[in-house]
C-alpha cells in the first residue's frame, strides 16, 4: 500500500468551453451546461429542454461544465460514487471523474473521448445520476416513483424495487397515457415557474427498464437484448417510444399517487387511502442530509408534504400487468366523472 | 439527524451519514480545522504531516473538515498519484479511484474518503500518505493566498 505525491494538475480553461455553452431545463430549473465536446453537448441538448425566455431571465439554479480530453481508452469499473458534506465524488468508468460542490451547485467532470461520443450512456446513467444529485440544492425532489398523465391527470406510482412498478407503467402508457418516467420522478415547485401552487412532476428521457421476465408480457422487448444495468442487474433498457410506439411527456400537475404493493393472492384491489399515507411513503425514500444540507432536504420534505390534496389509493396486485392496468385506468375515469 | 422522525432511512449509497466519531482541532497555514474523521490513523497522519494540535477544546472553529475512512470494497489500494483539479469555488483533490478529497476555496471546508485497512488501527500507512498529498496541495494554497493579502 503506497502512494506518491507526484502532482498532476487539470486546470480548466474556461475558453474551450465557451463555445458548446447552453442554458437548459431541468425539471423546470435553469441549467448552464458547458462542455468542449460537441457530441456531449448534442446529448445534452436532446436529454434536457430548452430553457425558454421567461427562464433566460432567471439566475441559472446550476452549472455542469464537462471536459473531455485525454485518453481514447475508457477503463471500465462499476460505477463509484461517494458524497460528504457539501462535496460528491463519481465515476462511471476508471477514466472520467465528476465532482460536486453543492453549496455553489457546481458539477465539474472530465471524461475521456470514448465516454464523450457514447450517448446511451449519458443519457441512461450519466445524467440521471448528476441530476440525482444536485437535485436538492435546487430545490427538486427525486421520488422513486414511475410518472403518467392523461388529459389533466399526473398519475404517480410508487413502489419498492420489483414490487412491478415498470411493467404496469408499461401497461398504463399502451391504454394512452402519456409516460413521464418509469424509475425516478422530479418533483418541482410549479409556482416558482408559473407562479401557481401546485407541484409539478417531471420525467427526463431515459430508456424504460423492464427486468428480463417482461418479455412474457411484452414480446417487442424479444428484439432487444438485455445487459448489465447501473446497479449490476441485467435487464432490457428501451426507448419506450421506439419498442413501444408509446407517447412521452416531460412534465405534468401530480392529481393522482398510487403506491404498489404485490399480493400473495392472484387479482388486484385498489382502495383509497389518505394522502398523510402516500406522503410518508414518498417522503421516507428521499435520502436525509445533514449539516449546510439540511435546509435542502426540509425544502425536499416540504415540497412533498404539499401533495396533500390529491387522490390516493392502495394498488395491491398479483396479476398481468395489462390487468391491473385496466382496472386502474377505470378507477381513475370513474375518479375524474 | 432533523426533526422528521423517520422509521426507514434510505440505503446510504453514498456513505453521506458514515458516523465520525473522532474530532481534533489544528492549526494549518493560520487557519482552524477541526478534522471530523472515523480513524485514529487520519488524525495521526495529520501530526505527521505538520498539522499543529490545538489543545484549548473551547476554540471549536466554524471551518471543518470530514474525512471518511473506508475499507476497500476492491482490491488493496495500489500505488496511486494525487491528481488535482480546480475551478473558481472548489480545490480537489483525486488518489486513486477510491479517494478523494475536496476543499471549499471559500468557505475553506473540505471533505473526502481515505480507504484504511482498519478503521481502529492508529496508523495507516496509506491514510498517512493520504493527509500527507492534501497538506501538501491544500497548503499550497493556503500559502499563495496569505502572500496575496500581505
Amino acid at each position: 500500500m503506497a502512494g506518491r505525491l507526484d502532482v498532476s494538475s487539470v486546470v480548466i480553461e474556461e475558453t474551450a468551453l465557451t463555445l458548446c455553452a447552453q442554458r437548459l431545463l431541468f425539471a423546470g430549473r435553469p441549467i448552464l451546461f458547458r462542455t468542449n465536446a460537441p457530441k456531449i453537448a448534442r446529448c445534452a441538448r436532446d436529454f434536457f429542454p430548452k430553457a425558454d425566455n421567461s427562464n433566460l431571465h432567471s439566475a441559472q439554479a446550476a452549472t455542469i461544465t464537462i471536459y473531455a480530453q485525454g485518453t481514447d481508452v475508457s477503463y471500465e469499473s462499476a460505477p463509484w460514487f461517494r458524497a460528504r458534506g457539501h462535496f460528491a465524488a463519481g465515476r462511471f468508468t476508471l477514466a472520467d471523474s465528476f465532482w460536486f460542490n453543492l453549496r455553489t451547485r457546481e458539477v465539474h467532470g472530465t471524461c475521456s473521448l470514448s465516454l464523450a461520443d457514447d450517448g446511451m450512456r449519458w443519457r441512461a446513467h450519466i445524467f440521471p445520476a448528476l441530476l440525482g444529485i444536485l437535485s436538492a440544492t435546487i430545490d427538486v425532489t427525486p421520488v422513486h416513483a414511475a410518472c403518467l398523465a392523461r388529459g389533466k391527470q399526473g398519475l404517480l406510482l410508487a413502489g419498492q424495487s420489483g414490487t412491478g412498478k415498470s411493467t404496469l407503467t408499461v401497461a398504463m402508457a399502451k391504454r394512452g397515457y402519456a409516460l413521464l418516467s418509469d424509475g425516478w420522478t422530479y418533483l418541482s415547485s410549479a409556482g416558482m415557474r408559473t407562479g401557481e401552487a401546485d407541484v409539478e412532476a417531471w420525467g427526463v428521457p431515459v430508456p424504460v427498464k423492464l427486468l428480463p421476465d417482461a418479455s412474457r408480457f411484452f414480446p417487442e422487448l424479444l428484439d432487444f437484448i438485455p445487459h448489465k444495468s447501473l446497479n449490476g442487474e441485467i435487464a432490457y433498457e428501451v426507448s419506450p417510444d421506439e419498442c413501444f410506439g408509446v407517447s412521452r411527456l416531460q412534465r405534468c400537475p401530480v392529481t393522482v399517487v398510487a403506491l404498489l404493493e404485490r399480493a400473495k393472492k392472484q387479482g388486484s384491489s385498489i382502495v383509497p387511502i389518505s394522502a398523510g399515507e402516500a406522503i410518508h411513503q414518498l417522503a421516507k425514500e428521499v435520502e436525509p442530509l445533514q449539516g449546510s444540507l439540511a435546509p435542502c432536504y426540509e425544502r425536499q420534505i416540504d415540497l412533498v408534504r404539499r401533495l396533500g390534496d390529491v387522490s390516493c389509493y392502495r394498488v395491491s396486485f398479483n396479476s398481468p400487468p395489462d390487468k391491473v392496468a385496466e382496472a386502474l385506468d377505470n378507477t381513475l375515469a370513474n375518479m375524474s366523472h | 439527524m432533523n426533526n422528521h422522525q423517520l422509521d426507514h432511512l434510505p440505503t446510504d449509497m453514498m456513505c453521506r451519514r458514515t458516523p465520525l466519531d473522532l474530532c481534533e482541532c489544528f492549526l494549518f497555514f493560520g487557519t482552524t480545522v477541526t478534522i471530523n474523521t472515523n480513524c485514529a490513523s487520519v488524525l495521526r497522519g495529520a501530526k505527521e504531516a505538520g498539522f499543529a494540535p490545538l489543545l484549548d477544546r473551547k476554540r471549536r472553529p466554524g471551518i471543518g473538515w470530514e474525512i471518511v475512512g473506508t475499507q476497500s470494497g476492491t482490491a488493496p489500494v495500489e500505488d496511486w498519484k494525487c491528481k488535482v483539479t480546480l475551478d473558481d469555488h472548489t480545490l480537489y483533490l483525486s488518489m486513486g479511484s477510491e479517494q478523494w478529497f475536496a476543499f471549499d476555496l471559500e468557505t475553506y471546508e473540505g471533505a473526502g474518503f481515505v480507504v484504511v485497512s482498519d478503521p481502529d488501527r492508529p496508523s495507516d500507512p496509506n491514510a498517512g500518505l493520504y493527509v500527507l498529498a492534501l497538506a501538501s496541495n491544500v497548503g499550497a494554497w493556503l500559502r499563495t493566498e496569505m502572500k496575496k493579502s500581505r
